[in-house]
């Protein structure tokens, strides 16, 4: 069975492969031309920008460099699942029970638990290791672009970079899986796949996500929290941090709701904010330092979603074929 | 070696077809004593029909005596039906012969042939005409 | 396994399963013995893919019971010396015809690959070929070698011949009954194509709206029943209604097939041995009477076709 199912798969593999070999390679050749950057231009190390050599300007240079490519690796690292899903995952099933080839698989001495699971594997976990290895590259590659990128644990970074990448795939292929075994249509569980990874990677990143762990707070002034104090115009929460919330309090300590486009454009947001009494803010964050937690969180949520949706292919399997 | 011709349009079962060419054989001594028939398997070979069929005409065939099958070695012809005046030199036969000849240079078609044959075997025949079902 | 020596290849006690839209099939009881080269004949929809896919484990009965030597089929793949030949002969598409083999190997504990690659041989079938690309026969040869690899002692096949050229189904049926001559295993084929049947098949199986019309041996079959021609009748004809399976009305005579209870043709009949195929189309042809009698309820009563 294993040799069966890896001579199917041996094409979608192969090509799975070249193709995040080539979005590595791509990752390779900006993390040395960064390297390079960097050492030409004398900010060796900066992944902010603070007093010393990292200067606002030398900074504000170097996104502007990186900034395309910044922009755009992010969205291909998350097509690439999606993509892997569509064409290995649904296409698993779906295609041969189109072909009928289900039924010669299924009338010879192979249980059907076995050819589900391991067609699911030979397909799914190599898939899954490329992806894993993709994200751990990429967590390297972008690492000295932390500051224009802003950081790995803000969108799109987190979900770009560790061990998300590998998670989304799962997801995609178990949707793929288990909707070719739904529908029997590989252009049917194509649809599903794009249409229901979208929604699992928005919704979970708006609605699960910030809630992992409990945020960071920091409570201060209107004029600690607007920066316009000691630092010179940056935030009081760190760059590289992830703000999921504020909060407004007038001077007695009531919550108070603020409207940004309530401000006029010529005066300052921090007097803004004290025009609509606001006295004090506060804000939740996460720390850049929390990423790999945050990580772990979100493989696990993503991968227990695949295993209900695996299981529903398998469900299927059981109950129905022909 | 006997090769049957089967034709699976004709009505007729095919596992009689078998008997009745087998005894064709036998009559005409196209088939003699200690021949061996062939296999199931060499039948099907040529003729693409079912082997059991093959093996219930030779069973039939030993019914009557006419057949014995030695396990391993195959089926074997025991008692010929040809008479010395269905030999090829009989004299009935080659008269026969001379008349079917006649026949035909008398300018007589086949199909005539076979009627006037068949209506002459008819009247001949007519107290026994449903002995040779079988 | 309950492997008794004596259990039939397979057998069926008022087997019933039930789709969405409907029962496919219902109380199916049979017996087919070892040995055998069983037709499974019937209308499209009677239930005799239904029936296959039951065998093979691929469908699970909805009531009832199906046996296969014995073992009742589960959910680990199809019985080890049950093979099965489906109707589009599915097999992977970008395989090599070697691949193909080798995939039977690999899903397979029971295989001879030897034997395999030999009948691929025999039907003169390159191995390097891809699937894809071979014509009709030599697709149902492979097909065929795949299953007969498996080494079963049942072989079911899925209206094998349908989709090929003369040549190629003569050739087909030619390797089918070899194997049979050689190694004694039982068939169950089924077609629509009656003619093909003829001298192959020596036990029938016939199904109609999911019931079994007509089972036994080809020759009991045919030995009890008789095709009556006699005068056209005015009203009554001359058999018990329950003897006639069918009648059809000419201008100028009347043909009947009628179950023979010993009796004797009428004055003026004359009786015949049917055909397997004039037998089994009188049997479908009665049984699309009753199903078409059974939703139009204003038909006629007499069992008349117009011919």
């Amino acid at each position: 069975m294993l040799w069966v199912a890896w001579r199917q798969q041996r094409l979608q593999l192969l090509i799975a492969t070249l193709l995040v070999c080539a979005v590595g390679s791509v990752m390779l050749y900006y993390r040395i031309s960064a390297d390079a950057y960097m050492q030409d231009h004398g900010i060796v190390g900066c992944l902010r920008i603070d007093e010393a050599a990292c200067t606002a300007s030398a900074m504000s240079a170097f996104s502007d460099a990186y900034k395309a490519y910044v922009s755009i690796i992010p969205m291909v690292l998350l097509c690439l699942p999606v993509l892997l899903g569509m064409f290995a995952g649904a296409p698993l099933f779906a295609r041969e029970i189109e072909q009928g080839t289900h039924i010669f698989g299924l009338t010879q001495s192979v249980g059907r638990g076995r050819w589900w699971a391991t067609k699911s594997m030979v397909a799914g976990v190599p898939l899954a290791l490329l992806m894993l290895g993709l994200g751990l590259f990429g967590f390297w590659a972008l690492k000295p672009l932390n500051h224009v990128t802003r950081g790995p644990v803000m969108t799109p970074g987190f979900e770009t970079q560790g061990l998300t990448l590998a998670a989304y795939t799962v997801l995609a292929f178990a949707i793929g899986a288990a909707a070719g075994l739904l529908f029997r249509n590989t252009l049917a569980a194509m649809a599903v796949v794009l249409g229901l990874y979208l929604v699992v990677l928005v919704s979970i990143g708006t609605v699960a996500r910030p809630h992992y762990l409990a945020a960071e707070r920091v409570t201060g002034t209107v004029a600690e929290s607007t920066g316009e104090s000691e630092r010179g115009g940056r935030s009081w929460i760190p760059d590289d941090a992830w703000r999921i919330g504020s909060a407004y309090y007038s001077k007695d300590g009531q919550k108070v709701s603020f409207n940004p486009s309530g401000c006029d454009g010529k005066e300052t947001i921090q007097r803004c904010l004290a025009r609509q009494g606001v006295a004090k803010q506060s804000s939740d964050y996460h720390p850049a330092s929390r990423f790999w937690s945050l990580q772990a969180i979100e493989a696990g949520v993503f991968i227990a979603l695949s295993a209900g949706l695996l299981g529903l292919g398998a469900w299927t399997l059981r109950r129905r074929v022909l | 070696m006997i090769e049957f011709r089967i034709d699976r349009r004709s009505g007729v079962a095919t596992y009689l077809q078998i008997v009745q060419q087998v005894k064709h054989a036998l009559r005409l001594g196209l088939l003699e004593q200690g021949d061996r028939l062939p296999t199931a398997k060499e039948v099907v070979a040529a003729t693409a029909i079912n082997p059991n069929t093959v093996l219930r005409a030779y069973q039939e065939l030993g019914r009557e005596g006419l057949v014995e099958s030695r396990p391993g070695l195959g089926t074997f012809v025991s008692r010929s039906l040809a008479t010395p005046a269905t030999a090829e030199d009989a004299p009935l036969r080659t008269g026969l012969e001379k008349w079917v000849t006649a026949a035909r240079s008398a300018g007589l078609a086949r199909e005539d042939v076979e009627a006037l044959v068949k209506d002459a075997i008819d009247r001949g025949f007519s107290s026994e005409r449903r002995s040779d079902i079988n | 396994m309950n492997d008794a020596e004596g259990a039939a290849a397979l057998s069926a006690e008022a087997l019933g399963k039930r789709y969405k839209r409907g029962w496919a099939l219902q109380d199916c009881t049979f017996v087919l013995p070892r040995g055998r080269v069983s037709a499974l004949v019937g209308p499209n929809g009677a239930g005799k893919s239904t029936l296959m896919s039951l065998a093979t484990g691929l469908l699970s009965p909805t009531a009832g019971t199906i046996r296969v030597l014995g073992d009742t089929p589960g959910r680990g793949g199809t019985h080890p010396r049950l093979a099965f030949l489906a109707q589009d002969k599915p097999l992977y598409p970008g395989f090599s015809v070697a691949e193909m083999l080798r995939a039977g190997q690999a899903l397979n504990e029971r295989w001879d690959h030897v034997y395999a690659r030999s009948l691929v041989h025999t039907a003169g079938v390159p191995t390097g070929a891809r699937i894809s690309t071979l014509s009709g026969g030599q697709r149902t040869r492979v097909a065929l070698a795949m299953a007969l690899g498996r080494r079963p002692e049942i072989v079911v096949l899925d209206e094998p011949l349908a989709d090929l050229d003369p040549l190629a189904r003569e050739e087909v049926m030619q390797a089918l009954m070899q194997e049979v001559a050689e190694t004694g295993m039982t068939v169950l084929l089924s077609s629509h194509v009656l003619a093909d049947l003829d001298g192959i098949c020596d036990h029938l199986l016939l199904l109609a709206d999911g019931r079994v019309r007509l089972g036994g041996d080809v020759e009991d079959l045919i030995a009890s029943h008789r095709v009556m021609i006699g005068p056209r009748s005015r009203g009554e004809q001359p058999f018990a209604s329950e003897a006639v399976i069918e009648s059809r009305v000419t201008e100028r005579q009347t043909t009947a097939v009628v179950r023979r209870g010993g009796a004797v043709p009428p004055e003026g009949w004359e009786a015949h041995e049917p055909t397997l195929e004039e037998l089994t189309m009188a049997y479908l042809r009665s049984s699309r009477e009753q199903s078409a009698r059974a939703t139009t309820p204003a038909g006629p009563e007499s069992a008349e076709v117009a011919a």
